[in-house]
C-alpha cells in the first residue's frame, strides 16, 4: 500500500486504525485544543481513525469527574470512543466495578503514576486495581517513561498474568527503558507496547520492531494531549511492512483489547 | 503533491546516537527522498558539539557540489577575538554561499541579551541573513522576547516549541512579528492551524531537526494539518525560499 501518496494527499491512510492510547478532555498544566468527544471525533474523520481507546485527562485532579467526562463522551459515540478508567491510588471509594456498570464503552483500566504522587507502579495501593483486572482479563494502559517504571511494570505483570498490560510509549524514551522493555517481554507473555511518543526520530520503530516482534506493537497517538498526524505519519510512513503496519495499526489491539 | 524544503538539518558525526537513528548523509538523504524533502538546510555537528570554525569547514567539505544542502553556519558574538567578527562572518559566508546562521546560545555559553548581541545582529539585519535557533536555546520566554524585540528587522526562525509551550508561544508571536515558528516538533494537536488562523501561514517554516528528528513525522505533521493548499505551499517551501531569496550578502 502506498502510504506515502495518501498522506501526500491528506488522506486516511489504507489501514483500518485503532489507537489505544488517547486522552479525553482538558488538561491544566498547558493548552490543549479540541480535547472533548466533538474534537477527537472529528480529527478521526479526517484521519481516518477507526477507534480511539480513551482515558480521562489530569489522572491528578478528579478522578470521578474525569471518567464521568469520558462516559458521557462514549454515550454519545459508542461506535467510536472507547475508555479505560483512569485509577487514583488514594481514594478507596473508587470502585471499578462501577464504571464498568456506568458504561459498556469501558474496556480496561489506566495506570498514571508520575502524576499520583510519583509512587511505584507497583506500589501496595494499585495491587487491588491489576486484582481487579487479573480477575476479569482486562487490558490495563500502563504510563511508563524510564527503566524504573518500566521494570516496576514487568514485576506487576508477572504478578497478574491474567491481566493484559499495555505499556505506554515503547519505552522509547532512553537506551536503560528500552532494554528494561527488551528483557521485560522475555519474560511477560501478558504486555505489548504502544507506538506513542512526541519526540520521536526516524528509525526508532524499527529498531524496536525488530527487538520485540511487531505481533508485540499496538498503536498509540498520546492524542490529544498532542497531535496524532505524526505518529500516524511515523508508523506508516516507516520501513515495516504492510503486513506489519496492519498489526501494529489494528490487528493487535483487537486481539489485544477483545474488540 | 507538495514538496518541502527541511530549515533544520545537522550532518556530520555527533557524538550520541540513539538506536536505530540515522547517521550518514546518506541516511538522511534516504529519508529526504521517502518524505520528498527537495533540499534541506544543514549545519555541522562539529560547529554546534565541538569547534565552529571546524565544524564550519567541515560543512564546507560535506556539501561541496551537492545542491541537495543549503548551507548554514554555526555562528556567536566574537569575544575577546574567539570566532570571527560580523562584517568577517557576513563576508566569509558570502564567499562560501552561506545564506543563514544558528545560534546555540545555552550550548555555547553565552547571553542573547541585546548588550550582549549587539553588533552580531546589526550586521545580520543590514544583509537580511536569517537566524536560526531552538527554543530551549533561548533559556527563557523573556530572553526570547529581549532578543525578537531588540532586531525587529532580523528573522528569526525558532524551532522545537513543544506542545507544552502555547501559552507562552501565543504572546510572543503576537508581539513580534519576526518570529516564525520551526514546524519540527511542534506537535500541539490542532496546532498548524491554530497559527495559521491566528497569525498566519507566513509564520510558519517547515522543518524536521534530522537525524535527531522525524522526517515522516514532520511532513505527515504539514500534510494532514487542516489548512488550504497554499497555506501547506507556504509552509512547505514558500516561506523559506522568500526568506533565502531576501539576503544580502
Amino acid at each position: 500500500m502506498d502510504c506515502t501518496k495518501s498522506i501526500f494527499a491528506g488522506k486516511p491512510v489504507d489501514f483500518e486504525v485503532i489507537d489505544v492510547h488517547v486522552h479525553y478532555g482538558d488538561a491544566g498544566t498547558y493548552q490543549l485544543c479540541g480535547s472533548e468527544a466533538e474534537g477527537i471525533v472529528h480529527t478521526m474523520g479526517r484521519l481516518g481513525m477507526d477507534l480511539c481507546c480513551c482515558c480521562g485527562n489530569s489522572a491528578a485532579s478528579d478522578w470521578y469527574y474525569i471518567n464521568e467526562n469520558v462516559a458521557k463522551g462514549m454515550d454519545r459515540y459508542p461506535d467510536k470512543l472507547k475508555g479505560y478508567v483512569v485509577v487514583n491510588p488514594f481514594y478507596e471509594d473508587l470502585d471499578p466495578a462501577f464504571w464498568f456498570e456506568r458504561s459498556p464503552g469501558f474496556i480496561g483500566l489506566k495506570v498514571l503514576a508520575c502524576v499520583q504522587g510519583d509512587l511505584p507502579l507497583d506500589h501496595p495501593r494499585y495491587h487491588r486495581f491489576y486484582e481487579y483486572a487479573d480477575r476479569h482479563n482486562l487490558p490495563v494502559l500502563v504510563h511508563t517513561w524510564i527503566a524504573r517504571e518500566v521494570n516496576e511494570m514487568f514485576r506487576m505483570a508477572q504478578k497478574y498474568p491474567n491481566a493484559r498490560f499495555i505499556c505506554a510509549h515503547s519505552a522509547l524514551t532512553n537506551r536503560p527503558a528500552k532494554e528494561a522493555l527488551i528483557e521485560g517481554m522475555k519474560i511477560c507473555d501478558n504486555v505489548v507496547a504502544d507506538t506513542a511518543i512526541s519526540e520521536i526520530y526516524d528509525g526508532a520503530l524499527e529498531w524496536i520492531a525488530d527487538k520485540i516482534g511487531t505481533d508485540r506493537l499496538v498503536y498509540g497517538s498520546d492524542f490529544i494531549t498532542f497531535e496524532c498526524s505524526h505518529i500516524l505519519g511515523r508508523v506508516a510512513m516507516s520501513k515495516l511492512t504492510d503486513d506489519d503496519k496492519e498489526k501494529i495499526f489494528s490487528r493487535n489491539a483487537k486481539q489485544w483489547l477483545k474488540l | 503533491m507538495l514538496n518541502f524544503i527541511d530549515a533544520r538539518c545537522q550532518l556530520g558525526r555527533r557524538g550520541i546516537v540513539r538506536e536505530g537513528e540515522p547517521v550518514t548523509k546518506s541516511d538522511i538523504l534516504e529519508l529526504m527522498d521517502r518524505c520528498s524533502i527537495e533540499k534541506a538546510i544543514a549545519y555541522h555537528a562539529m560547529a554546534k558539539e565541538g569547534d565552529m570554525k571546524a565544524g564550519n569547514d567541515l560543512l564546507l567539505q560535506e556539501t561541496e557540489g551537492d545542491e541537495r544542502f543549503i548551507r548554514q553556519w554555526c555562528a556567536m558574538p566574537s569575544t575577546f577575538g574567539e570566532f570571527m567578527g560580523a562584517e568577517e562572518l557576513a563576508e566569509q559566508m558570502k564567499k562560501h554561499h552561506v545564506s543563514s546562521i544558528r545560534l546555540f546560545p545555552k550550548t555555547h555559553g553565552y547571553s542573547v541579551k541585546p548588550y550582549a548581541m549587539g553588533k552580531f545582529m546589526d550586521v545580520m539585519a543590514q544583509c537580511h541573513v536569517p537566524v536560526f535557533l531552538t527554543y530551549a536555546e533561548c533559556g527563557s520566554e523573556d530572553n526570547l522576547y529581549s532578543l525578537l524585540s531588540s532586531y525587529p528587522e532580523v528573522n528569526f526562525i525558532i524551532s522545537d516549541a513543544s506542545y507544552r509551550e502555547n501559552r507562552k508561544l501565543f504572546p510572543l508571536m503576537e508581539q513580534c512579528k519576526n518570529l516564525l515558528l520551526g514546524t519540527g516538533n511542534f506537535v500541539v494537536h490542532g496546532g498548524v492551524k491554530l497559527i495559521c488562523d491566528y497569525f498566519g501561514a507566513e509564520r510558519m517554516i517547515f522543518d524536521t531537526g534530522l537525524p535527531m528528528g522525524s522526517a515522516t513525522a514532520a511532513v505527515a505533521l504539514i500534510c494532514y494539518a487542516e489548512i488550504s493548499e497554499e497555506e501547506k505551499q507556504l509552509i512547505a517551501h514558500g516561506n523559506i525560499e522568500r526568506l533565502l531569496a531576501d539576503v544580502k550578502l
